[in-house]
């Protein structure tokens, strides 16, 4: 364990897993505050009717977007100056984002309980309602599965906006981001039901999605990929001091 | 094992920029070197591949026989120290240090808090609510106190005030003292550090003019004062790097080898003949017309 503990990698995870739950947990409380407030004051909202766990799913995708595009050279230059490796960097901080995204998953799914909890015992209505994913009510496991697999095509892609703009500077840069729009535009609507695969115009009925294991294998070679290219430009990044 | 780095015919390229030229020096466990260079001459470039910052366009570098980039065993011993802006950073110093120490392994606390205490840092203060000065001691203390086989401070100096950086001068030479290893300072105050170098690298647009010993190096630099003519004749031969006029009173500034007989030779002549500072000899030797002279200097 204390080998472990020494380990380069075990730090890098360790601080921005930390840093990651800590930022998560405020912005989530706010939002979780907010929707609390509109479930008593405004009643006639979607997006108030959907459970925690459905309604937290979206705020969690944009905020691991976010952090990743932070963190994407920050945390490359933090390290390297305490004498770590790109390698162990990488693997640190791809560990924490899987950590914190199943950990953000079940703080979800814990507020969900939490909810039902607070209903029964005051005048409140808890929202109920789940992301169909395909067209298709799924359950709380396959739900939190597939938004976990979601939150962190979004982490790898802000990460790769982030790390984009670092290394490649603003003109190349900015192919990250239309990179990551195109890539996040095709996985989001290819969860949606069949009728609504339209991105930006153009139908999307090329692939038979509609079988939940398909769309999941499509969305994890997506994220490969993108964990690949991901490291082919963070393994021999320069950084600069000043 | 000894800890030694090794510059073998180092080329660094950025895009069209050839910002390091064919280096070349091995430094060497125990010594303080200076790094000297005007704006833009490579210090920091040099120091970037030592750290594993970035990857060298060409040559080689060794450390302890090793090529120190993406090299886990060689990166954690090597710490490069510089001014960033500390503007979000909320910890205090205390969990700074506390974090630094999780990475560096031969971190010695006791040290930092003397250190600390000498530069009259508060361990509960805030790194957000440091000055510049502060800041800079406090990666002084960071860097020392690491006790990393490699230390690197480039112009670390930067906001300290005259008492702060005096500590700062005689806690290298007491840290040196207790912990032999690399220590590398790149400088612009050259005339306030020069004492504290055992090893001089003068770089210039990408080339290294100088890597001697401080004392050699110091020694090569004289002013020879007089009668313009006498002077004239005195230094007909010998590598000038500056002149100065006044009347018929000529200084002429040499590089190169002087004996103790030119030195008697000098004085049969009437001529003064009096040692030239790093800090000069840094001046006049990074002048555009002087770099050749520097790379090969007279009798030598």
């Amino acid at each position: 364990m204390q080998k472990l503990k020494s380990h380069p990698v075990y730090k890098v995870s360790k601080d921005v897993y930390l840093l990651q739950m800590l930022w998560a947990l405020l912005v989530l409380g706010a939002i979780v505050l907010i929707h609390f407030l509109l479930g008593i004051f405004v009643r006639d909202l979607a997006w108030i009717d959907r459970s925690a766990l459905s309604a937290l799913a979206n705020p969690i995708q944009v905020f691991m977007l976010i952090f990743g595009i932070i963190g994407g050279a920050y945390f490359l230059k933090h390290f390297i100056r305490h004498g770590v490796t790109r390698k162990h960097c990488f693997a640190g901080v791809l560990i924490s984002g899987v950590l914190a995204v199943v950990s953000l998953q079940i703080v979800a799914l814990l507020l969900t309980f939490l909810s039902y909890g607070i209903e029964a015992l005051a005048p409140y209505e808890a929202g109920r309602e789940t992301i169909a994913y395909l067209g298709q009510e799924r359950g709380y496991l396959v739900s939190m599965i597939v938004n976990a697999a979601l939150t962190l095509v979004y982490y790898i892609f802000g990460w790769l906006i982030g790390i984009g703009f670092y290394r490649y500077k603003v003109l190349r840069g900015f192919a990250f981001i239309l990179l990551a729009v195109f890539v996040l535009g095709i996985i989001g609507t290819m969860w949606l039901p069949e009728s609504e695969w339209n991105f930006m115009g153009i139908s999307l009925n090329l692939i038979d999605t509609s079988r939940l294991w398909v769309a999941f294998l499509i969305t994890d070679a997506t994220l490969l990929l993108g964990i690949l290219l991901l490291y082919a430009i963070y393994r021999k990044a320069p950084v600069s001091p000043h | 094992m000894k800890t030694e780095a090794r510059f073998q015919d180092i080329v660094l390229d950025y895009d069209e920029v050839r910002a390091l030229d064919k280096v070349s020096c091995t430094l060497e466990e125990g010594k303080v070197y200076g790094l000297i260079g005007r704006n833009g001459a490579g210090k920091t470039s040099l120091l970037s591949l030592l750290a594993s910052y970035r990857e060298p366009s060409g040559g080689s570098l060794k450390v302890r026989d090793e090529a120190p980039f993406e090299n886990a065993k060689i990166m954690k011993d090597i710490q490069f120290l510089y001014t960033y802006d500390m503007s979000e950073e909320s910890e205090t110093i205390e969990e700074y240090l506390k974090e630094v120490a999780t990475f560096r392994e031969r971190f010695d606390f006791e040290y930092a808090h003397t250190l600390l205490k000498r530069f009259g840092l508060n361990p509960k203060k805030k790194l957000n609510k440091l000055s510049t000065g502060m800041q800079s001691a406090l990666l002084v203390v960071e860097g020392l106190a690491s006790l990393s086989p490699i230390t690197i401070f480039d112009e670390i100096h930067h906001g300290m005030d005259a008492p702060s950086r005096t500590t700062y001068y005689e806690a290298i030479l007491e840290s040196q003292r207790m912990h032999r290893r690399i220590i590398i300072l790149s400088t612009h105050l050259v005339s306030e550090m020069a004492y504290l170098f055992d090893h001089v690298l003068i770089l210039d647009r990408g080339k290294l003019l100088i890597d001697e010993p401080y004392d050699d190096v110091v020694e090569r630099g004289v002013t020879i004062t007089g009668a313009e003519k006498v002077v004239d004749d005195f230094t007909q031969g010998r590598t000038i790097i500056d002149t100065k006029t006044l009347g018929d009173t000529k200084a002429a500034m040499l590089y190169g080898s002087f004996t103790e007989s030119d030195r008697k030779k000098a004085k049969e002549a009437g001529l003064q003949v009096s040692t030239v500072s790093l800090q000069e000899l840094f001046i006049h030797l990074t002048k555009e017309d002087n770099h050749a002279k520097a790379e090969k200097p007279s009798g030598v």
